[in-house]
């Protein structure tokens, strides 16, 4: 385990495996293959970067706690720069013999000292050693959130008809992909109970726009208002978005005596024409046998709107040059082969709504928050601890010196060192 | 404005870029300290007739310069033409900078103006305060990249020739560490900036289209960006890389940016191409 975790925080093994997610990233975009985002190559490389990150960011949170105890200098530390300092600065014969000039010039250039009469130690913006550790665990988590996200979420389109109600279960969808792990569908009721054909907000045209409100199973309110692009509706996890709007016909098909109600929703077709997209609709006999197949299409630039068929009889094509048409408006008839009827009871508008079931979005943006705080704080504040410990040695008294900082800013430590031999009355320091 | 005088303007513009380009090209080979100077004015002049052109736009079309290839690029050379003016004024010393920067600004602004001018509604996908957050933090981002991209070559340049014709004035710039860490603090200026507008735009997604993240070629290819430049990153504060090798490393990630920010949109059928028209 230890051995495992070793590996994990080696820094070239992070290296590596941003490298290789680069390269699986730009290989699988060159050839425009998405799919390759969900493949268990892609998932292992990922879950890899998840627990290097995560190693990473625990060895980088015990350095980070070392460096926020201020004061606490181990014999070990003092020995270790009386044996080998970094910076040698010789003092003057009428300079001074203690730290205490040493942790003054420190105090001015911005530390936190505590200085006893050999050793003073100073550290500058300690908190930021916290930046590095908080934006790899935020790294890893929210690489833990969105997996865990993609296998809880559910996300669906539903079909409702201006003034219908439907309930947010799975039969009711017309599309729905939820993750393994989710944990089912809410039943609340949706309704839209108006559709505005030209809504305009801010001087913006929304086109057709529902109005749609949201009750639990339990009947407590939990949302309403109009849904458009920007503006979903939510409650708690859940999020509606306007996804797409055409007609609805409720139509009755009367068979050998028996009466059924279908709801037919047309689309318009993506080439911004105005054209209904056409829906294939066959009717069975009591027998189970084909009575009448029919080709359901509308006349949308009609100020009445009507539903226009065309029909053939059993499994015959109705989209042939032998098929038969009929146009219906609402309240109207129309009878077919086989002794079948088609009644439209009702033509309306119809929203098609993208219901999103996903817990984790507000986690993930809280998490990424969090991480561009401590990367900040990182890059900013980065912490540096300078050590000055007086030695008298054979070669006379000096000051033995250690710089240190979170990413070896080039500049600070030279700063240090002239603030340093200024206060020692020195010519220059000796880097051993 | 009329898109005419809009147009005029930008030419102006563009015609004093490539002055100042030329310019700071010629100071450097010719060791013509004055020149420099002039090259400097006239980067300054450009930004008149940009800024007049960019302002007189934003009034006619009603937005800001950030739908459409036209508007993004120009905007970008823009920003960037104003960085290297502002840092110089801040450090005397890095106005050799211009010779890297300035043409790139010129390239920039040139190619913008072969693109369609025609000006793009803003749309109710695009009515967004995430809009604005998305595309200034591009700015900031790209602008960060491209100028640690100008530092790090400068850098190549001086470690080149470091007894050549362009020894005088390149000695004149902040010593090699300064500028290596100048190039790193606007890699991880740009690593944030790019962070956050990668998330703006997810966020904004979601709002808009019901999913952060759906590997759209451009959300893809600036993912990979900001993968690349966490290597970047890496290489330095972990495997400890200095001097020349982090200078290419700065200068082998700008081509992936550009490909993000350019590219994309013109080889992929991406949702974004149609509020980054290159090709009208």
């Amino acid at each position: 385990m230890r051995r495992l975790l070793r590996s994990l925080r080696s820094r070239r093994l992070a290296v590596w495996l941003l490298g290789a997610l680069v390269g699986y990233a730009a290989v699988a975009a060159a050839l425009d293959v998405r799919e390759a985002f969900s493949a268990p190559p892609f998932v292992v490389l990922a879950a890899l970067v998840a627990m290097s990150t995560a190693a990473c960011a625990w060895e980088r949170s015990a350095r980070a706690v070392s460096m926020l105890r201020v004061g606490v200098v181990t014999q070990r530390q003092v020995d270790h720069l009386r044996e080998h300092p970094a910076t040698v600065i010789p003092l003057a014969e009428e300079g001074p013999r203690d730290v205490s000039a040493a942790a003054g010039a420190l105090r001015s250039l911005g530390f936190r000292v505590t200085a006893g009469e050999r050793m003073a130690e100073g550290r500058r913006h300690r908190w930021g050693a916290l930046g590095s550790p908080l934006f790899h665990w935020s790294l890893a988590l929210l690489i833990v959130v969105i997996a865990l996200g993609q296998l809880t979420r559910a996300e669906g389109l539903i079909g409702i008809a201006t003034g219908d109600t439907k309930s947010d279960v799975r039969e009711a969808y017309g599309v729905l992909e939820a993750g393994p792990l989710h944990g089912g569908l809410s039943g609340a009721s949706i309704t839209v109970d108006r559709m505005e054909a030209e809504y305009t907000r801010n001087g913006i045209e929304y086109g057709p726009t529902p109005y749609v409100r949201v009750v639990s199973a339990t009947g407590d309110p939990l949302a309403e208002g109009f849904v458009h692009t920007n503006a979903p509706l939510r409650y708690g996890s859940t999020v509606i978005h306007m996804n797409g709007y055409g007609l609805a016909a409720k139509v009755r098909l009367d068979v050998d005596g028996t009466s059924s109600a279908e709801e037919i929703l047309l689309d318009y077709a993506d080439d911004d024409s105005g054209r209904i997209v056409p829906r294939d609709l066959a009717v069975l006999d009591a027998s189970g046998q084909p009575a009448v197949s029919l080709l359901i299409d509308a006349d949308a630039s009609s100020r009445t709107p009507a539903l226009l068929v065309r029909y053939a009889e059993g499994a015959g094509d109705p989209r042939s040059s032998g098929a038969m048409e009929a146009s219906i408006a609402e309240g109207e008839s129309v009878a077919l082969p086989g002794g079948v009827s088609l009644t439209a009871d009702r033509l309306t508008s119809y929203a098609r709504l993208a219901v999103v079931d996903d817990w984790s979005v507000p986690f993930i943006y809280a998490l990424f928050l969090t991480g561009v705080m401590g990367l900040a704080a990182a890059i900013l504040t980065p912490p540096s601890t300078a050590r000055v410990l007086f030695v008298e040695g054979d070669g006379g008294p000096a000051w033995h010196v250690v710089v240190t900082g979170w990413r070896r800013q080039s500049g600070a430590s030279e700063s240090v060192h002239a603030a340093l031999e200024a206060a020692a009355g020195a010519n220059g320091g000796e880097r051993p | 404005m009329s898109v005419d005088t809009e147009i005029i303007c930008m030419w102006v513009a563009v015609t004093l870029y490539a002055a100042s380009a030329v310019l700071f090209a010629v100071s450097l080979v010719f060791r013509k300290e004055r020149l420099a100077t002039v090259a400097l004015a006239l980067a300054l002049a450009g930004i008149v007739p940009h800024t007049v052109a960019i302002a007189g736009r934003w009034v006619r079309v009603g937005h800001g310069p950030y739908l459409g290839f036209y508007e993004v690029i120009s905007s970008y050379a823009f920003a960037g033409v104003l960085a290297f003016v502002g840092l110089v004024v801040r450090y005397r010393s890095l106005r050799p900078l211009g010779v890297v920067l300035m043409p790139m600004a010129f390239l920039a602004i040139g190619g913008a103006m072969l693109a369609p001018k025609s000006g793009v509604e803003v749309s109710a996908t695009l009515a967004s305060w995430w809009l604005a957050v998305h595309v200034s933090f591009a700015k900031l981002a790209y602008g960060s990249f491209i100028t640690s991209f100008g530092l790090a070559a400068v850098r190549l340049m001086r470690a080149r020739r470091p007894e050549g014709f362009r020894s005088e004035r390149m000695g004149r710039l902040p010593a090699d560490p300064v500028l290596e860490d100048l190039a790193f603090k606007f890699v991880a200026a740009g690593f944030i900036f790019l962070g956050i507008m990668i998330a703006a735009g997810a966020i904004w997604a979601n709002e808009a289209w019901g999913r952060y993240w759906g590997w759209d070629p451009i959300e893809t290819w600036s993912l990979i960006s900001w993968l690349v430049y966490a290597v970047v990153l890496h290489l330095r504060l972990t495997l400890g890389w200095r001097g020349r090798r982090f200078a290419w490393s700065v200068i082998a990630a700008l081509p992936v940016l550009l490909f993000a920010m350019v590219g994309v949109a013109i080889v992929y059928n991406s949702i974004h191409a149609g509020y980054f028209n290159i090709l009208g």
